[in-house]
């Protein structure tokens, strides 16, 4: 149980992690982190 | 000083050896002292004539203020007689394979002393003797390939100027100073692979050991300074640098060199030689696995035939995106060069391309999971590859599923249209790059359950390093899913291309902090159950061939279709090939030619192999008589 809580709260911090690492990288080639259409 | 004496005490040879390390020394110091003047040098002096003739030829009045541009000479504008002929020899089909063979074994002898260096330092640094004997028997079956691989590159020579010699007379106008540099560093790069497998055992010891290793690293030096230069001339035929519109050279062989494509070139191609001198090692490690008998001997070449596994696995993993970069270079030259290699004529050889690299993958894989069972503490994770395999048979199956067929019109009738309602969208780059990132970290996740197989970690956050590395692992296929869905689906394709870069960052991402971890974590680790080398199914050595093949297959079509991509042009957009063999040759000739390669450079690998074998057997009866 307590491995699954750690999982669990590990995804989440790489989640977070990741969203801001695809925005950094997006900015990084001259693009917005958001999508305008 | 005291070392210095004591090294010149300890007689002849090595007073020879440091007199050949000046020699070198010497050697690399002349074209960095003015680089710029050393390479105008020899193409001044080439072009010595033509500038006399063209000047006496022109008035005074046009010959001075554009005197420098006059130098030289504008491409020349051949006719279908200009390409000499053979009654029994195509020369376009010569040119081809001996290029082509010439290639793959340089490719095989500048990897092998790469990673033959690697290992010989690990030897030195652990002390363990095992990565010494397996690293002098990697150089030993490079040796012999060495000579195959000069004896090629003149006959490459012979044929270029047999059959195009305006075209070799324009190359080595422009780059003449590189291609004497490039014979010069061929003389010291032979030396230093005689001394460095000559004196292998002469300098075993001590300082002794210190001078091999330096010898070492100064013939991969060459070596890829070697594979540097080359790169120059093959790139400049595909994006022109330092030349006018007409060709004409402009003096600088350094622009000439520095074109747009040389660096993603260098890279894409030191990362696949690695590949496929592992591959290619990894084949030898094992025929010998299986050839011989005795327990030792079995566990000596599997763990060469793992080593060997391992080194093409590292090779492969960063070389997509090496290839990606080219081929986004390749684009931002000549959007017309990378339409027509990934959109038009060229397109279905990356079919083939993503069935080669698939194979590839599953290979490496399975030798991996047969390399389980050489402990019983592979039975926590054996139960996990099964998953892994299908993973990697889908994405496997996404990456080579074609965008556009080629259907009759009952055929297109029956699709409702030139794309399949539900695998048209499979067919274009998002779904491919989703796919080789999936396939990638599901790899690297083979390979960390094969690392722990024979460990348990013995540190206190153990179930939480776990715990994160799963989640790091799951985090990253669910980015690269998304990345590759949205941004390649419902953007435009500015973002769909911009989003190859994330799905890259996230698979780096968890190559890199899943080894982090995996460090600490395993950091005085108890051992599960022993490691028993040698203790490995005869079939996962064909494994190890399958890898072997495949990367030489794959690196004749990859290989093919960038030369190709220039069609009828000896230098893109400059210098025109009017040959009556400067045609695109269809899927089913060009698979041909490049499959007769595969088959006459394994054969002469196999020989290699054998020879390697023969020697050893004679050496083996000479010490017991």
């Amino acid at each position: 149980m307590k491995t699954v809580i750690s999982f669990i709260i590990a995804l989440a911090i790489v989640a977070v992690y990741f969203i801001g690492f695809d925005a950094a990288l997006l900015k990084l080639q001259g693009l917005s982190p958001i999508f305008k259409r | 000083m005291k070392l210095f004496s004591v090294v010149i005490s300890k007689g002849l040879f090595k007073r020879g050896f440091i007199a050949a390390l000046f020699f070198f020394a010497f050697l690399f110091a002349l074209p960095l002292l003015k680089p710029a003047k050393f390479f105008l040098i020899g193409t001044n002096t080439a072009h010595a004539s033509e500038q006399a003739v063209t000047t006496e030829k022109l008035p005074d009045a046009e010959a001075k203020p554009e005197a420098k541009k006059e130098e030289y000479q504008p491409a020349p504008k051949l006719k279908a007689s200009d390409y000499p002929q053979n009654k029994y020899i195509n020369g376009r089909v010569m040119a081809w394979l001996t290029a082509q063979l010439h290639l793959w074994f340089a490719a095989f002898v500048l990897a092998v002393p790469i990673f033959v260096f690697i290992i010989e330092a690990i030897g030195m640094a652990t002390k363990d003797e095992r990565y010494d004997k397996m690293a002098y028997e990697f150089i030993k079956v490079s040796l012999t390939a060495y000579s195959v691989t000069a004896v090629l590159g003149g006959l490459l020579l012979f044929t270029l100027v047999i059959f195009y010699p305006d075209f070799i007379k324009y190359m080595s106008g422009v780059f003449s100073s590189t291609m004497l540099a490039y014979a010069f560093l061929f003389f010291a790069e032979s030396l230093c692979l005689y001394i460095y497998y000559y004196g292998w055992h002469a300098m075993d010891t001590g300082f002794g050991k210190w001078m091999h290793l330096t010898v070492g690293w100064m013939l991969n030096v060459v070596g890829t300074t070697m594979m540097l230069l080359t790169s120059a001339w093959a790139s400049f035929m595909m994006a022109p640098h330092g030349v006018s519109a007409t060709g004409a050279f402009e003096g600088n062989v350094w622009l000439a060199i520095h074109n747009h494509l040389w660096n993603p070139l260098n890279l894409h191609r030191f990362v696949a030689n690695i590949a496929f001198g592992g591959g290619v090692v990894g084949a030898y490690a094992a025929y010998k696995f299986l050839s011989v008998q005795t327990k030792e001997e079995k566990a000596h070449y599997d763990w060469m035939g793992y080593t060997a596994n391992f080194i093409a696995i590292a090779g492969l993993l960063p070389l997509p995106f090496a290839g990606y970069w080219l081929v986004a270079e390749i684009y931002a030259t000549s959007q017309q060069m990378g339409i027509t290699l990934m959109g038009g004529s060229f397109a279905w050889w990356f079919i083939m391309q993503a069935i080669l690299i698939g194979g590839l993958f599953l290979s490496a894989n399975y030798y991996l999971w047969c390399g389980m069972e050489r402990t019983k503490g592979a039975e926590r994770y054996i139960k996990y590859t099964k998953y892994i395999a299908f993973v990697i048979v889908m994405c496997f199956l996404v990456w080579f599923t074609p965008h556009t067929l080629v259907l009759k019109p009952g055929e297109l009738k029956a699709l409702g249209g030139p794309y399949h309602k539900y695998l048209g969208p499979l067919g274009i780059m998002p779904a491919k790059n989703t796919a080789v990132n999936i396939m990638l970290i599901f790899t690297f996740l083979s390979f960390t359950l094969y690392k722990r197989c024979s460990k348990i970690a013995t540190v206190s956050w153990a179930p939480l390093g776990n715990a994160i590395q799963a989640a790091i692992f799951t985090a990253a296929v669910i980015n690269v899913v998304i990345c590759g869905v949205y941004f390649g689906y419902f953007t435009n394709t500015v973002y769909k291309v911009a989003s190859s870069v994330l799905q890259v960052g996230s698979t780096l991402t968890v190559l890199i902090s899943v080894t982090i971890i995996d460090i600490f974590m395993f950091k005085g680790a108890k051992e599960a159950a022993p490691l028993e080398w040698g203790k490995m199914p005869d079939r996962s050595q064909y494994a190890l061939f399958v890898l072997a093949v495949t990367f030489t297959w794959l690196m004749g079509l990859m290989g093919f279709i960038r030369s190709g991509i220039r069609q009828h042009w000896h230098v893109n957009g400059v210098f025109r090939d009017a040959s009556p063999d400067a045609f695109t040759p269809t899927i089913g000739y060009g698979a041909r030619v490049i499959s007769t390669g595969v088959i006459i450079f394994m054969a002469i690998i196999i020989f290699i192999f054998w020879l390697a074998q023969f020697g050893a057997k004679k050496s083996f009866k000479a010490a017991n008589h």
